[in-house]
């Protein structure tokens, strides 16, 4: 066909604006979106075509052979002008006041359009900002009427809820009768704000952050999470009933997928969009799902690189260190781990409670990186990284965590029965024959003072208290801990700073309290305690257990510079320390932290420690073939309300007397339902972008 | 039952009605007549009848276009002609039983017109009303006369032979007629049908649809309430000629008279084997349902018509495609008007050559209009293409020529243009009303007199029609309401010295940019008076002075200027 005088070819099915665009002649549009059927709304793409009556619309008209379209004559230039004073006329005027401005396809074309006079009678439309929707506000005062989210909204999604509303001048996008989006069935997608032109339809005040970017605003679940996993995809995975390939896609990014499955702390969920619906998709429970559901089909995907000559040495089998080896090797390094304790796992064997994290799934994830080819040497503490180097070990990275736990330095700590959280999970773990009392209490409000807590109440003790210095509503401790701790009968008592333990014949009776008003944390992490006087009571004990804080042990023999709570200094890109070849990750470098984490700094370790053998650090893998996800959702009635699916533990009085799982997990059935609950955020970012004027004429 | 034997008993139950001793009372219950209040008189006959203990059929009859003249009751005595009687109240309706059932006495002072065979004394035939004389009426042919709601009497009056002679011919050969007879599309932009069913025929698929456009207006409504099986047959000689199985009627919802009266002929053409499988017996299949709309003006576009019956909601979307190739579900699609289909059922029933002798070179056969306004007579016509202005506004309007007083005719409704007395002499065709930037469509002449105001007229229009713009289009909802605007202004004194210009530019803005028909047209009335009253508006805009005192804001102004 020819336009403007130039030859251009193109292929059956495209229209003359599409065959146009793709040439480099650009045509203004703006009704028009690469996403979306046409519309013929806007008639700023009106050409004129040979043997076609009237002015067409380049965007409605098919392209066909031999065709002689002319898009610059001074008919349709009249024509567009005119379209544009008319969109113009009931548009703000204030640009710069617009969030869309120097963004907004109406303001660009406009200017393409040289159309600055304003001839016509002002005709606003004096709308409120709508805000009462989760998610999205609709600022129809600067709306145009183009349709696209009407389109997307129908044509794209089928969800059908964004339509035209009344007639002529009356006319206005919105929902049926001026319901709720939540009620008029709307599944939050996104599409509509994705194609809005203009700042008519946005996402809602706060929900971009310009530093993290689009992209991790729009899924913030999958850039919540430390290792990145892409959760909208094997979410909808699940949903498809395509669970191992749901599991690869989780596989993808971290070793363990079935542990995280039982443990993860789950940032992802507290990022989820949908709990400005009403509750977070519950993530970790589908996670566990597809990892338990795995046929194991990406092994057919995940290659091994021919071997390297480099030796690495990883000092500690936990999440960082094992994720670091399993990588490493992968990539064709030689790898051993070298873990100190007759058992391989960490933390996530010797802190995590069984019950928690049951010891088939943990051996089970660990055997999978064992069969990537790497040694690790248990009971074999590093006590000098010369040695390793002497020894031929071209890098080395330290992941050895945070097992130190400790007392406060108060009277009557060095008695016996007074116990260190980690080592009394630690001992527990590792199957020796733990006593507690009867009577036990753990000072601390974390997540591992739960776990001391629970575990004692599991051995032998009739009752288990926990106190803490935080007071109840800013425990440390997840809810989920708070709350099942409760129901297994453990005590708390918030707000109490601990001056004393008490004794009689050596036997720890109890421990002296104060209430605590309010305390903070000077420069130095010291807290400086606002107690109540005159409020020194007792909780009486004949254990006390320990569990607040614990840090990494570093022998000085490793001559890393260290920081805070004895962190390992690093470089936080690289993670390398101030040694030559030596990394480091976990909580060694973070302080305690979660597993998640500790995989993440473990690939973060991984890429570093293969580009400094001169690799290129790409660890990734595609593990299921990438699907195109469909962009159809359909009609989504009573979606804005389906609650997440819980998954209540088993009674309390049936999982005190094992360390069995206290969460049973999803069946098929409720992890369908909870998969549903998505709102897919990625499909948005799936929707192509538009081009501007000016990207043409860079052409 | 053949076709001839069901004609034959047809033909002789309604010879058998008008030789029944029984007097026979029919009485106009059409749209028009119901509001001039003719249920009421019905009411009143049946109760009146009954208390007289008088054996007399009464019998509802649509419109027979004498519309200024409702309620009309139609008297008929064994053997005579109906006599009419126009704008009867309860006490003439008693006084008539009185006089005319009872004592024989026809009340020739009380007569309009006589109707049908034979002549009465001093009553004059309805031909030779001066509203009729000139008019031919072949889609209007049987409203007012037979019972809509008995098919025997469309049957005895030539009905369904039309479908009978296509059944023996070829679809092709039907085709044939149809453009012999020079028929053009009646909703306005008068495509030729017969080549639109060629494209239909042609297009690819096995799967086509056919729909009659029944939400165009008010003679739409007035021909399905008079004499449904007269499109009826329209349609199913057009679904033969194109293949068609299924047809649909798109009407207004609220239009229930025309429903019930469709649905009530439906169920008779299915007793009679006129339609679903085996059409009189042939390989012909033809299904048709009705389908009501929101009445949304749109929805008389052929694009938001098919959205509407898809059920999106009604919006027009450009063409090409056509519908006749890419229409209802995506299927080859034939959309006519009611009066079209009742055309194609009269040419049918005659003969192409028969049709073909009415009108014009370019524009044959006749159109039905609805003609109002300031005229003596108004009511339902039927003209042959051709006839000037002049005569059907005071030949058949009965408007007084030389009187001064006629100001403008606007000939299509709101989206129609206005023109001066000056050009009356101008022929109704398509040619012609389209050059003259008017509008066949709707099938409305509005006679103004000088008390009419020109910019009041277009702000009349343009508000109906602003209000109607499906929103889609930016020159159609922005234009219209920009133009409805200005005009607004103008008539309040607000006017500014370039507003003639910016009406003219947005107008022809909308004629040529404008995505769909309703757009397109939207601007007719503010163009048109602006090309034959430019200095109305200038009074409005410079001197601030309404010349036809009925700007009530500017009138208000000079009383106080002055």
């Amino acid at each position: 066909m020819n336009i403007d005088g130039c030859k251009v070819e193109t292929t059956k099915g495209k229209t003359v604006l599409q065959a146009a665009l793709d040439a480099g002649i650009y045509i203004p549009h703006l009704c028009y979106h690469p996403s979306l059927p046409s519309a013929g709304a806007c008639r700023l793409c009106v050409v004129e075509a040979e043997g076609i009556e009237d002015i067409p619309t380049a965007c409605t008209t098919l392209a066909t052979e031999g065709m002689i379209v002319q898009t610059k004559t001074e008919q349709v230039g009249k024509i567009r002008r005119l379209a544009m004073e008319l969109i113009l006329s009931t548009h703000p005027p204030d640009c710069t006041t617009c969030p869309k401005y120097l963004n907004c396809e109406l303001q660009s074309l406009a200017q393409y359009l040289g159309v600055v006079e304003q001839r016509l009678r002002r005709r606003p439309r004096a709308v409120p900002i709508n805000t009462s929707n989760p998610l999205f506000l609709h600022d129809l005062s600067r709306c145009i009427l183009c349709g696209r989210c009407v389109r997307a909204c129908y044509e794209l999604r089928g969800v059908e809820v964004l339509s035209f509303i009344k007639k002529g001048s009356a006319t206005y996008i919105g929902t049926a009768f001026d319901r709720s989006l939540a009620d008029a069935g709307c599944r939050f997608c996104g599409a509509c704000v994705e194609v809005c032109p203009t700042g008519a339809l946005r996402d809602q005040e706060g929900i971009i952050d310009s530093a993290k970017g689009r992209k991790a605003s729009l899924i913030p679940c999958r850039y919540a999470c430390p290792a990145e996993i892409d959760v909208p995809r094997y979410v909808r995975l699940i949903r498809e009933q395509k669970y191992s390939a749901a599991a690869a896609v989780i596989r993808e990014k971290v070793p363990f997928p079935a542990v995280l499955g039982y443990v993860c702390d789950h940032p992802c969920e507290t990022a989820c969009r949908r709990s400005e619906l009403n509750e977070a998709v519950s993530i970790r429970e589908l996670k566990r799902y597809a990892a338990e559901n795995d046929a194991k089909l990406w092994r057919k995907y995940s290659g091994k690189a021919s071997p390297t000559d480099k030796r690495v040495a990883i000092v500690g089998s936990g999440p960082a260190g094992l994720t670091t080896a399993y990588y490493l090797s992968k990539l064709g390094h030689s790898i051993t781990v070298f873990e100190a304790l007759p058992v391989i796992g960490g933390m996530m064997r010797v802190g995590i409670p069984e019950y928690r994290l049951p010891r088939a799934i943990l051996n089970a994830e660990i055997e999978e990186i064992i069969n990537a080819g790497l040694e690790i040497r248990t009971n074999t503490r590093v006590d000098s990284l010369d040695t390793l180097i002497e020894e031929g070990y071209h890098a080395i990275l330290v992941a050895v965590g945070t097992h130190q736990g400790y007392k406060l330095p108060i009277p009557g700590a060095d008695l016996d029965n007074v116990l260190v959280g980690t080592h009394f999970l630690r001992d527990v773990n590792l199957g020796k024959n733990i006593k507690v009392g009867k009577k036990v209490l753990v000072l601390g409000g974390g997540n591992v003072a739960f776990d001391c807590a629970r575990v004692a109440r599991r051995l032998s003790a009739d009752e288990v208290h926990l106190a803490c210095l935080e007071p109840r509503d800013a425990m440390l401790a997840t809810s989920e801990e708070i709350v099942q701790g409760e129901e297994e009968g453990i005590v708390i008592h918030p707000s109490h700073t601990f001056t004393r333990i008490l004794s009689e014949n050596g036997h720890v009776t109890g421990v002296e309290c104060l209430d605590v008003q309010s305390f903070e944390f000077d420069g130095d992490g010291r807290a400086c305690i606002d107690a109540i006087e005159g409020s020194e009571h007792v909780i009486p004990a004949d254990t006390i257990i320990f569990a607040i804080g614990q840090h990494p042990e570093i022998p000085a023999q490793y001559s890393l510079s260290t920081g805070q709570g004895n962190t390992i200094r690093v470089d936080t890109d690289t993670l390398t320390t101030d040694r030559e070849g030596i990394f480091a990750a976990g909580d060694s470098v973070t302080g305690t932290a979660s597993v998640i984490e500790a995989i993440a700094g473990g690939r973060k370790a991984a890429t570093a420690i293969d580009k400094y053998l001169g690799g290129s650090g790409n660890i990734d893998e595609e593990l299921t073939p990438n699907e195109a996800p469909g962009a159809w959702l359909g009609r989504g009635k009573g979606f804005a309300c389906q609650h997440r699916c819980a998954m209540p533990p088993i009674p309390a009085e049936h999982r005190l007397t094992n360390f069995d799982p206290i969460i049973c997990g999803y069946n098929e059935e409720t992890a369908l339902e909870e998969s549903q609950r998505c709102l897919q955020c990625d499909l948005r970012l799936k929707i192509a972008a538009v081009k501007f004027w000016a990207d043409y004429s860079l052409q | 039952m053949t076709f001839e034997q069901i004609q034959q008993n047809a033909i002789a139950e309604f010879e058998a009605l008008e030789l029944d001793d029984k007097p026979r009372i029919y009485i106009g219950t059409a749209t028009c007549g119901r509001s001039a209040g003719a249920l009421k008189i019905h009411e009143h006959l049946c109760a009146e009848l009954e208390r007289r203990n008088l054996d007399a059929q009464v019998i509802e009859v649509g419109c027979i276009g004498l519309c200024y003249l409702e309620p009309l009751i139609y008297i008929a005595k064994s053997g005579r002609p109906r006599i009419c009687y126009s704008q009867v109240t309860i006490s003439i309706v008693s006084q008539l039983i009185t006089d005319y059932i009872i004592n024989d006495n026809h009340r020739p002072d009380l007569a309009v017109c006589s109707i049908g065979k034979g002549r009465i004394d001093g009553i004059p035939g309805l031909a030779d009303l001066p509203m009729f004389q000139r008019q031919v009426r072949i889609a209007l042919r049987n409203c007012g006369y037979i019972d809509p709601a008995n098919i025997n009497h469309y049957i005895a009056c030539g009905g369904y032979s039309g479908l009978a002679r296509a059944l023996t011919m070829n679809p092709d050969e039907v085709t044939a007629e149809v453009s012999k007879s020079g028929l053009r599309g009646r909703g306005g932009t008068g495509f030729h049908t017969g080549t639109k069913w060629k494209i239909c025929h042609d297009a690819p698929g096995t799967e086509k649809y056919l729909i009659c456009n029944a939400a165009d207006g008010n003679t739409s409504r007035t021909i399905l309430e008079s004499d449904p099986h007269s499109v009826l047959e329209g349609m199913l000689i057009g679904a033969y000629a194109v293949g068609a199985a299924h047809g649909y009627i798109y009407i207004n919802a609220e239009h229930t008279l025309a429903i019930a009266r469709l649905k009530t002929a439906l169920k008779q053409m299915e007793n009679y084997m006129l339609s679903n499988d085996k059409v009189l017996g042939s390989n012909f299949c033809f299904q048709i349902e009705v389908k009501g709309g929101a009445g949304d003006l749109i929805c008389g576009e052929e694009t938001a018509l098919i959205q509407s019956m898809e059920g999106k909601r009604g919006m027009a979307y450009p063409r090409p495609p056509f519908p006749t190739t890419s229409g209802l579900g995506s299927k080859p699609t034939i959309i006519n008007n009611v009066e079209t289909w009742a055309n194609v059922s009269a040419i049918l029933q005659k003969s192409a050559e028969w049709y073909a002798s009415y009108g014009t070179m370019q524009s044959k056969g006749t159109k039905v209009f609805t003609l109002g306004g300031k005229v003596p007579r108004a009511g339902l016509i039927e003209v042959p293409m051709g006839m000037s202005l002049h005569q059907i506004v005071y030949d058949i309007g009965g408007a007084v020529p030389d009187s001064g007083d006629l100001k403008a005719v606007l000939i299509g409704g709101t989206s129609g243009g206005c023109l001066p007395a000056s050009v009356l002499s101008m022929p109704v065709d398509y040619e012609h009303i389209n050059a003259a930037g008017a509008n066949m469509g709707s099938g409305n002449i509005t006679v103004t007199d000088s008390a009419t105001c020109m910019v009041n007229l277009a702000k009349h229009c343009l508000s109906f029609t602003q209000a109607e713009s499906c929103g889609k289009c930016v020159i159609c909802r922005e234009g219209t309401s920009q133009m409805l605007e200005i005009l607004t202004d103008i008539t309040e004194g607000k006017g500014k010295p370039d507003d003639i210009e910016l009406l003219l530019e947005l107008g022809d803005g909308l004629k040529v940019g404008a995505l769909c028909a309703l757009g397109k047209t939207a601007p007719n009335p503010v163009l048109t008076t602006i090309r034959h009253f430019r200095e109305e508006y200038e009074a409005h805009v410079k001197r601030k002075r309404c010349p036809a005192k009925r700007c009530s804001k500017l009138i208000s102004s000079s009383v106080m200027g002055t």
